[in-house]
């Protein structure tokens, strides 16, 4: 005989245990009893089982007794009426009735809590606990990825905000900087038309008969209207570097043409005033350089100027080499100096090293200003050496690749002239016009329409003066001219336009010079487009106006000598070199 | 880690200082992530880096700043809706201290990544209950220090809690010891 073995038999506490809410049906479908659980629900919900609870699964009206088992293979799930509690579970018939073994249906804890149940509540194997577990996690996950996208939102929010500031912020300087633009653009035209009729004048006069005091009351006249120029020019040249508005133009160009006539031009206020000007260009200087010669025109103009105007005896050297395809300016004099306190200041705007010396040299303390700037622009660097009473060295070093020879004869075709057209110590100067030039002056300014007048009839031209631009172009319409002198800004007809007249059929390869006050560069790049053939600031330089013309007509010139550069060696080198002046 | 612990932690740095401090330090971790998503797993490195991160913004030790983070961490995960499911509500500390595995078992099914830790819990003997700690992880005694004594305050509880046994000094494992001196009554 074997042993029968162990039978399943859950009761009592056991029952209780491994189902908590399980209900006990009699033969007459009555809740007669059920798990420990229910008392934490107000009790176990006796009576007839339909009156307790809805039937919400398998769709029937309610619970029959042949139903239960019928369906005891399915799971069922019933409402409590009492209480916001669903309940799912099968059936286990049983002699006299049943067995429903079920546990709460509940998907939150929220719903647990309203409840008065807690996790502890239920069966260890039913998987209620970890379900509302997850359901709780991924809500909780939700709600971050929810806040994350608030977040991205908010951050959107900002970040339109910002570029909407931005944008009008942008707009604003945009604004600004149009209308301070051109003010600088009137303001260059305004204040250089008036101080070229002053020198145009004084230019004329100075060719007149003159008594010893007219001409000192001339020469008076002349300096202050130059001095003025260039204080205007320094102020305009800063605003324009102020306003970001200053482009490179690198060209290969020969390091020795680089100071041009500027040495002789300050060798001639040098010796005025009893000083002598050493120029020097390394030997081993390279026979080309990359670097822009307008921006170091600017540079040498501006440095020569000040150490002209800060020497009083003694002498000026100016010294260009060249290494590690970097150029070194050197400018030294035997000046008045600086004191070592107004070293920091000196290349602030509107600074002089003493306010004693605005008052007694002038000027609006702008030149090293402006070329600090231009050497930073540049990416270069710019150093002060001084002893008060004794002199300063101001070592400019500036980026600038050398090409060696046999690169720059193989290249020779891309090397471009120094824009600033200065010719050198070399270049032969001009002083007349072909005889019986016909030229056509058009300019509204009375004042400046005479100083053109006169100043191109004494170079042997004749002259006719149109007063706009719709007058020049009538005039060439009815008179044949070789050359035409063209204003830029006019009433009625400006210069731009009427040159676009002349190239569109009037005459269109008539040489037309652009002589105008403003120095604004798109001005430049306009007389371009329009098809001017040249661009001169006023004041008319004459010798300047004499080369573009010759270019321009491929005359023939007379030439004569201004200056004789010395040519002679110093320190037994090769080098260009030459006490200029003194 | 999960993207809970991490919130937990922008969480108590927002409350104490603020967006820009948390910005902040996201940046000086090198944490280049908006946000944490609790059910999503990140590096243990990341967790490790923001705690490093904040101790230096603090001026305190990594430790520290765990035992500070484990003490806001009942307030923290209590806020989120966990309170019923760590049964912090109803139970004595007894009972929140036995449950704990039960709780981090039930946990893990959400977190199937999590490897949470493992409480056994004696006593009290004396009024000291003596926790021993067993986890994969090496350096978060300083949340556990931090979590017994939120729990003990929550459940007003007075006493210490004492790291008695520390697995870094050379000890088996890490023992914890919550040392009652006074029960308010609930």
């Amino acid at each position: 005989m074997t042993s029968p073995g162990p039978r399943p038999c859950l009761e009592g506490a056991s029952l209780s245990a491994a189902f908590p809410f399980y209900l006990l049906i009699d033969a007459e479908l009555r809740v007669v009893g059920g798990g420990q659980g229910w008392s934490k629900l107000g009790g176990i919900p006796a009576g007839p089982i339909n009156e307790r609870f809805e039937l919400l699964w398998p769709q029937r009206d309610q619970i029959t007794t042949h139903d239960i088992p019928t369906y005891r293979r399915e799971g069922f799930h019933l409402r409590l009426r009492s209480l916001p509690l669903k309940l799912r579970g099968q059936w286990v018939v049983q002699d006299g009735g049943a067995l429903l073994l079920c546990s709460p249906e509940i998907r939150s804890l929220s719903l647990m809590s309203v409840l008065g149940l807690s996790l502890e509540d239920l069966a260890p194997h039913d998987a209620t606990a970890e379900l509302v577990t997850l359901i709780h996690t991924l809500d909780v996950s939700l709600q971050d990825s929810q806040e994350l996208a608030d977040r991205l939102k908010r951050r959107r929010k900002r970040l339109r905000t910002s570029m909407e500031e931005a944008r009008v912020a942008q707009e604003h300087a945009e604004r600004a900087f149009a209308a301070r633009h051109s003010f600088l653009a009137t303001m260059s035209h305004e204040l250089r038309t008036p101080i070229n009729g002053v020198l145009g004048m004084a230019r004329l006069l100075e060719q007149s008969e003159l008594d010893p005091e007219q001409q000192d009351f001339l020469d008076a006249l002349t300096r202050s209207g130059s001095q003025l120029l260039s204080l205007v020019d320094n102020i305009l040249g800063y605003a324009r570097i102020d306003s970001g508005k200053l482009e490179l133009r690198p060209v290969w160009i020969d390091p020795r043409r680089l100071a041009g006539e500027l040495v002789w031009d300050a060798a001639d206020r040098a010796e005025a005033k009893g000083l002598s000007l050493r120029y020097s260009v390394c030997s081993d200087a390279p026979p080309k350089v990359r670097i822009d010669p307008r921006r170091v025109a600017q540079i040498l103009e501006r440095m020569l100027s000040n150490a002209v105007k800060f020497t009083h005896d003694g002498e000026i050297e100016l010294r260009i080499e060249h290494r590690d395809d970097a150029l070194r300016i050197i400018v030294r004099d035997t000046g008045i100096g600086i004191e070592p306190q107004a070293l920091p200041t000196l290349c602030e705007p509107f600074t002089q090293a003493d306010l004693s010396h605005t008052r007694r040299y002038g000027g609006a303390g702008l030149g090293l200003s402006i070329v600090s700037r231009i050497v930073e622009r540049m990416g270069g660097r710019l150093e002060v050496d001084s002893c008060l009473g004794e002199g300063s060295t101001f070592t400019i070093t500036l980026p600038a690749p050398a090409r060696s020879a046999f690169a720059t004869q193989v290249q020779e075709e891309e090397e471009e002239t120094p824009s600033n057209g200065t010719p050198g110590p070399n270049a032969p100067d001009l002083s007349s016009l072909p005889p019986g030039l016909r030229v056509l002056v058009v300019e509204d300014n009375p004042v400046n329409q005479k100083v053109a007048e006169a100043t191109l009839r004494r170079l042997g031209a004749q002259v006719t003066v149109a007063n706009n631009g719709l007058e020049g172009v009538r005039a060439v319409r009815a008179h044949p001219f070789d050359l035409v002198l063209m204003d830029c800004q006019m009433p009625v007809m400006d210069g731009f336009e009427a040159t676009l007249k002349l190239r569109e059929g009037v005459a269109p390869k008539l040489p037309v010079i652009a002589l105008t006050a403003s120095v604004m560069p798109e001005d430049r790049e306009r007389a371009a487009q329009v098809g001017m053939d040249a661009f001169l600031n006023k004041p008319l330089n004459i010798q300047e106006f004499l080369r573009t013309a010759r270019d321009l007509l491929a005359a023939d010139y007379s030439v004569g000598a201004v200056g004789d550069p010395v040519s002679s060696p110093v320190d037994g080198s090769s080098e260009v070199s030459g006490v200029v002046s003194g | 880690m999960y993207g809970i612990v991490n919130r937990g932690l922008e969480e108590l740095i927002l409350r104490e200082h603020g967006e820009e401090v948390w910005l902040d330090i996201l940046e000086s971790a090198d944490v280049d992530i908006d946000g944490f998503v609790s059910l999503q797993s990140y590096p243990d490195a990341l967790t490790v880096k923001l705690v490093v991160a904040i101790a230096e913004y603090k001026g305190m030790s990594a430790e520290e700043v765990l035992i500070h983070f484990g003490e806001y961490w009942t307030t923290y995960t209590r806020m989120r809706g966990f309170g019923p499911i760590l049964n912090l509500e109803q139970g004595s500390l007894e009972d929140v201290l036995r449950n704990l595995g039960q709780m981090h078992r039930r946990v893990r099914t959400s977190m199937p990544q999590m490897r949470p830790p493992s409480f056994v819990v004696h006593g009290p003997e004396q009024g000291v209950f003596r926790i021993e700690y067993h986890s994969e992880r090496d350096g978060l005694g300083g949340f556990v220090v931090g979590v017994f004594r939120s729990l003990m305050r929550l459940k007003g509880v007075q006493g210490e809690v004492v790291w008695s046994e520390r697995r870094s000094e050379g000890a088996p494992l890490d023992v914890f010891e919550l040392r009652i001196a006074s029960q308010r009554a609930a």
